[in-house]
């Protein structure tokens, strides 16, 4: 799914979820499944952008403008983070912007090799919060 | 046919029940919740376990003891199972049915359990078996005041939250007793067929606490230790442990979410973890003090 994105497509928050933001932070319910997740600072800001659809490359050219990050690594966590939340149907695909086709992870090589996974999860992968209980 | 009214306080709420309630403290002020016995309807068998809700009303059934109508946070319908003993019905009345009704009246109930410590409530949230009732004790036998067990039910204030005086007891498995030093034949069991103890708490002293400064989230580990916990964790952490998270909330979730984020805004959640095991209770119970004097 991850590798069907481009700067191009077209991605806004799907309707079967609720959010809420607090100290920076934002909180999303899967309203079909009932499981929690949780985005840090800068998956929020993303999480935020997707309320209206947008393109790939707008969010990253926010992102950049907005976070002292690498547009690069920016890319590389924008993609990842997506990806997730298209998995996870907390996101949907709604289609594919104009002008020129180049895949987002080709632009900047695609090369992972060399990063530190566990530094690219904390900037902004979906943290998962459990399911709500049965109630006793 | 006119039955004797038995008028107790709990949560703060005046209860006048046909149901006696012996172990509550008694009150003279005007009833905010009426408890009447009477025929209930069955919930629907997709609902059972959990309550079902329909509007203002959530229905509730346990199998051998009877079933519950709460409406409007302020009636209390009791229908018992002929075969249940009146002290078996009392736990549920004022466990799961007063629990509902408390969620009715727009407080935060949290399965959870609190003590006053230093004129401040804690809380400790977990799941069953986590600790929440085994902490309270032990910070009780310490001298400090239990506010609720089990049910911690919040009033929203001022933007703030009041922790509301709950039930005055606290429910020990006996190994738990012994590890804190009482006997557990000394005290009654909370239902006949259950080994669990009841530990009445005495006329409290000083007024309740106004504000809650921290909830502990109960979790295992290898040693005792305590962690801040991030925002959007205790969010969902809050949510998690909201009593009656699915049947309750289920059918307005979204508002349920906006609510844990309000009590996240206002109170602080630390994890707190601890081995499974009841040597090391007393030095949880000092990482508490410790940090509840700071």
């Amino acid at each position: 799914l991850t590798a069907a994105l481009s700067e191009r497509t077209v991605v806004v928050a799907s309707a079967s979820q609720t959010s809420t933001r607090v100290e920076g932070e934002v909180v999303i319910l899967d309203l079909s499944g009932g499981a929690y997740y949780g985005l840090n600072a800068v998956g929020a800001r993303i999480w935020e952008l997707m309320r209206e659809p947008k393109t790939l490359r707008d969010i990253r050219d926010r992102i950049v403008d907005e976070f002292d990050v690498d547009p690069q690594r920016c890319e590389r966590d924008l993609v990842a983070l997506v990806g997730e939340l298209l998995d996870r149907r907390l996101a949907e695909v709604v289609g594919s912007a104009k002008p020129h086709a180049t895949s987002i992870q080709e632009e900047t090589g695609g090369t992972r090799r060399g990063e530190d996974p566990a530094e690219h999860g904390r900037r902004s992968s979906v943290r998962r919060g459990g399911d709500r209980p049965r109630d006793v | 046919m006119v039955r004797p009214i038995d008028r107790r306080r709990a949560y703060g709420l005046s209860i006048h029940s046909e149901l006696c309630l012996p172990e509550l403290p008694p009150t003279r002020d005007p009833a905010d919740i009426r408890v009447t016995l009477g025929a209930v309807a069955p919930p629907a068998a997709a609902a059972a376990p959990e309550w079902e809700v329909n509007g203002d009303e959530a229905r509730g059934a346990y199998g051998g003891i009877g079933r519950f109508l709460v409406s409007r946070g302020r009636e209390i319908v009791v229908d018992p199972d002929p075969a249940a003993a009146a002290e078996s019905l009392q736990p549920f009345l004022l466990g799961p049915a007063l629990a509902v009704a408390l969620h009715q009246r727009g407080y935060r109930v949290l399965h959870a359990s609190a003590v006053a410590i230093g004129g401040v409530a804690f809380g400790f949230l977990g799941h069953a078996g986590s600790g929440k009732s085994t902490l309270a004790a032990a910070l009780r036998s310490r001298g400090h005041r239990p506010i609720a067990d089990d049910v911690v039910a919040l009033r929203p204030e001022s933007g703030g939250f009041v922790p509301l005086p709950g039930l005055p007891w606290l429910k020990l498995w006996p190994p738990t007793a012994e590890a804190i030093g009482i006997t557990p034949e000394e005290l009654p069991r909370v239902r006949p067929d259950l080994a669990k103890r009841s530990w009445a708490a005495a006329e409290p002293a000083a007024p309740p606490p106004t504000r809650v400064d921290r909830l502990y989230v109960l979790a295992e580990g290898p040693h005792v230790a305590s962690e801040p916990i991030g925002a959007a964790e205790s969010v969902i952490e809050l949510a998690r442990h909201t009593y009656g998270a699915r049947s309750l909330h289920g059918v307005r979730a979204e508002s349920h979410l906006q609510e844990a984020a309000e009590l996240a805004r206002a109170i602080t959640l630390r994890r707190l973890r601890r081995p499974w095991r009841l040597g090391d209770l007393a030095t949880a119970v000092e990482l508490v003090e410790r940090e509840a004097a700071t």
